[in-house]
């Protein structure tokens, strides 16, 4: 029996819904990109040793209240763009098509900057680790290496780890870390317990804006919940939810794990011993009061994180690549996929190829993988993506300033600008203070290299726009559109249709 | 009997294992946007406004063809999109498929094993020239820049839309690749529509990859 009145409730519909992410699994993916422990062992102690402020607790649940103000216009126009959780369609289509491939630009430099940084962590704690456990001494880029070759295959074999393990991680993570939290706090140094470390007023000191990049480094990763925006059961209420519980539960987790950090040695004593133990430093602190057992946990969890973001950022990469090069934003090449894994084979390989590069030139120069790869490196990587922030915001204003879209008012204009603002402030003082954040002399022209690398992208990108809207029109018309409605992305296009069936 | 999905499942599976040549997102729609095809040819939907629409209820002759208008007809009043449409019949396509050439007796089942476990169930063909046709039959074609039949270009369509293209035309020159990208330019205005919404189908679940 057929009929073609409606049912009651739509078989596809509800077969398709079934399949539909909740809130918690959306917090998961993107939470387990962030890698907690990477964060907590080894962005915070570098950001205190290298940076010397003993602001980065404030910093972090400073960051924290400005990225959930940037969450609200952001995930708002996410329901109004396709291609959600591109930055640069984001900013295509607010700022315009220059800014949009200026913006792509900048994205692919500051992603591979934060992949690729990561080796550094990676290599370096993993060699210290067999070298302190096992006495076997293994140069930290062997490792990296290692590490880079693991990333490189699993790339292009489209392996993700498994959602589960993953989950299983993240959780063991956040408990550990939790975990010595609790117990630097409960073994305070001499002062006891104090909050001047939480003290708001660090957020005007002279020394603010480095600390506050380090911060923002640490929560890259958070705006992927909105690349899910159309599996979800409730695109409307789940994407921004999922965003806020991933903002606040790390921004909560990284205050407190700093500022126990300082607890345990002392506000006063913090970047000395930072600087004395580096990335050690948390496992040092809680070796006395947890036994051998649980600090072995912790560093392999440290590792493993750390590889599930190597991973995951590769992932990202690859990914933006792909979609770039779908739309012929860029060569149209990296639009390839692999044909049996369905992963972007050529985006995957192009990452690969330039990771292997800057590390080998890392590793010949003797650079040391904790400075001047783990955190210079990571640390230019957030000020990209704070720089697209920024831009992202400024976006939404101006998206929603041409038509509304049924969006409040705090949506649409008063959480944009006021994170515009707040954002464009941590980018200048950033900018201003790069060089106490590198820890290199003032004047020297290593602090404004960073910061310019990001300014020739944009330029690049500029240009590369012009030449798009010369040569290829149909490619630049629809920047920032998405696929569906870019007719070089598809060879099922336009064209004058003629076979029709005979049947 | 036109039966495109069956070409196409020849074509995504190898001839003599019945394993799969693309990944499993890419054979699902790949497998949904073949069984759509051919009811579009045979004119019973049509796509308007990249929704589906039903033209003509009277039931076709074979079984799968059947069941799968069926759930159109009973779905026709909310006119569901091409996307959607891929989305949810993907998730038995293939199988579905694989049942069809089943029951004609050009497949057997055998257990898929993996380590030892059985993970799953392989298609195997029964006769590996009838199960290569449609490759050779499409390569050979194509290679020799020859016009190609309404049939054949569906085929040629939905292998360029699902990736399978560079294993057809595996080490052909440029040209030839050019010549299938023109040739399917020619195709009727729903069966691009539906392979323009197969490819971007198929791109999108490259992005929004997760286990």
């Amino acid at each position: 029996m057929t009929t073609t009145k409606p049912v009651r409730t739509s078989n596809v519909a509800n077969t398709l819904a079934r399949s539909r992410l909740g809130t918690a699994s959306v917090v998961f993916f993107v939470m387990a990109a962030a890698a907690p422990l990477t964060v907590t062992a080894g962005g915070a102690t570098s950001g205190f040793a290298i940076t010397g402020s003993t602001g980065i607790p404030i910093a972090y649940l400073a960051v924290a209240a400005i990225l959930a103000v940037f969450a609200v216009g952001y995930v708002a126009m996410s329901r109004h763009v396709v291609n959600a959780g591109a930055f640069y369609s984001y900013i295509s289509q607010g700022l315009g098509r220059p800014a949009g491939v200026a913006a792509a630009f900048i994205a692919v430099l500051a992603y591979n900057a934060m992949q690729i940084g990561l080796y550094g962590g990676f290599g370096a704690v993993l060699s210290g680790f067999l070298d302190q456990r096992f006495g076997v001494s293994v140069a930290w880029w062997l490792c990296a290496l290692a590490g880079w070759a693991m990333v490189a295959v699993l790339g292009v074999l489209r392996v993700d780890i498994n959602g589960r393990v993953l989950a299983i991680m993240l959780l063991a993570e956040i408990a550990i870390a939790a975990l010595f939290a609790v117990v630097m706090v409960a073994h305070p140094a001499e002062g006891g317990i104090t909050f001047s470390t939480l003290s708001p007023g660090f957020l005007f000191s002279a020394w603010i804006g480095a600390a506050l990049v380090t911060a923002v480094t640490g929560f890259v990763g958070f705006e992927a919940t909105v690349v899910f925006s159309e599996e979800t059961r409730d695109p409307k209420r789940t994407i921004a939810r999922a965003t806020y519980i991933a903002v606040a539960v790390t921004g909560a987790l990284y205050g407190l794990s700093a500022w126990a950090l300082t607890i345990a040695t002392g506000p006063d004593n913090i970047v000395a011993a930072a600087q004395e133990h580096s990335t050690e430093l948390i496992f040092t602190l809680v070796q006395p009061h947890v036994g051998q057992f649980v600090v072995d946990l912790g560093h392999m969890l440290f590792i493993t994180s750390l590889f599930a973001a190597l991973l995951s950022f590769h992932h990202t990469v690859g990914r933006y690549l792909f979609s770039l090069g779908r739309e012929h934003v860029q060569p149209g090449g990296l639009g390839n996929t692999s044909r049996r894994t369905g992963a972007p084979k050529a985006g995957s390989i192009t990452q690969s190829v330039l990771a292997f590069v800057v590390l080998v030139g890392f590793a010949l120069a003797r650079a040391d993988p904790i400075v001047h790869l783990f955190f210079w490196v990571t640390v230019t990587g957030g000020l990209g993506v704070l720089i697209l922030m920024t831009l992202t915001s400024a976006a939404v204003v101006c998206f929603f300033a041409r038509d509304r879209r049924g969006e409040p008012l705090w949506h649409r204009i008063a959480a944009p600008v006021l994170a515009t603002v707040a954002l464009g402030g941590v980018l200048y003082l950033t900018v201003d203070q790069f060089a106490i954040l590198l820890g290199v002399d003032p004047a020297s022209p290593l602090r404004w290299a960073f910061p310019a690398s990001f300014a020739f992208a944009a330029v690049l990108g500029l240009i590369w726009a012009g030449l798009l809207k010369t040569w290829r029109p149909d490619v630049y018309d629809t920047i920032g559109l998405g696929a569906n409605a870019a007719p070089a992305a598809n060879p099922f296009a336009d064209a004058a249709p003629m076979a029709e069936s005979r049947s | 009997m036109f039966a495109l999905a069956d070409d196409f499942y020849w074509l995504s599976h190898h001839d003599g294992t019945g394993k799969p040549r693309l990944h499993a997102r890419a054979i699902e729609l790949g497998c949904a946007a073949a069984l759509l095809a051919e009811l579009i040819s045979s004119r019973h939907i049509g796509v308007e406004d990249d929704r589906i629409t039903v033209l003509d209820s009277r039931p076709p002759a074979d079984a799968l063809m059947h069941l799968i208008l069926d759930q159109v007809i009973a779905e026709a009043a909310r006119a569901h999109s091409i996307r959607t449409w891929l989305a949810f019949l993907g998730q038995h396509a293939p199988g579905q498929i694989a049942m069809r050439l089943l029951r004609a007796g050009h497949v057997h089942m055998e257990a898929q094993r993996k380590l030892g476990r059985q993970v799953g169930v392989l298609y195997v063909p029964v006769d590996v020239n009838v199960a290569a046709w449609p490759w050779a039959m499409l390569s050979q074609h194509l290679r020799r820049h020859e016009p190609l039949e309404y049939e054949p270009l569906c085929l040629a369509g939905l292998a360029l839309a699902s990736g399978l293209h560079t294993y057809l035309l595996d080490g052909a020159p440029a040209e030839t690749f050019d010549y299938l990208n023109r040739s399917v330019r020619t195709l009727w205005t729903p069966m691009r529509a539906l392979l323009f919404h197969t490819h971007a189908a198929i791109g999108d679940a490259v992005l929004a990859h997760r286990t």
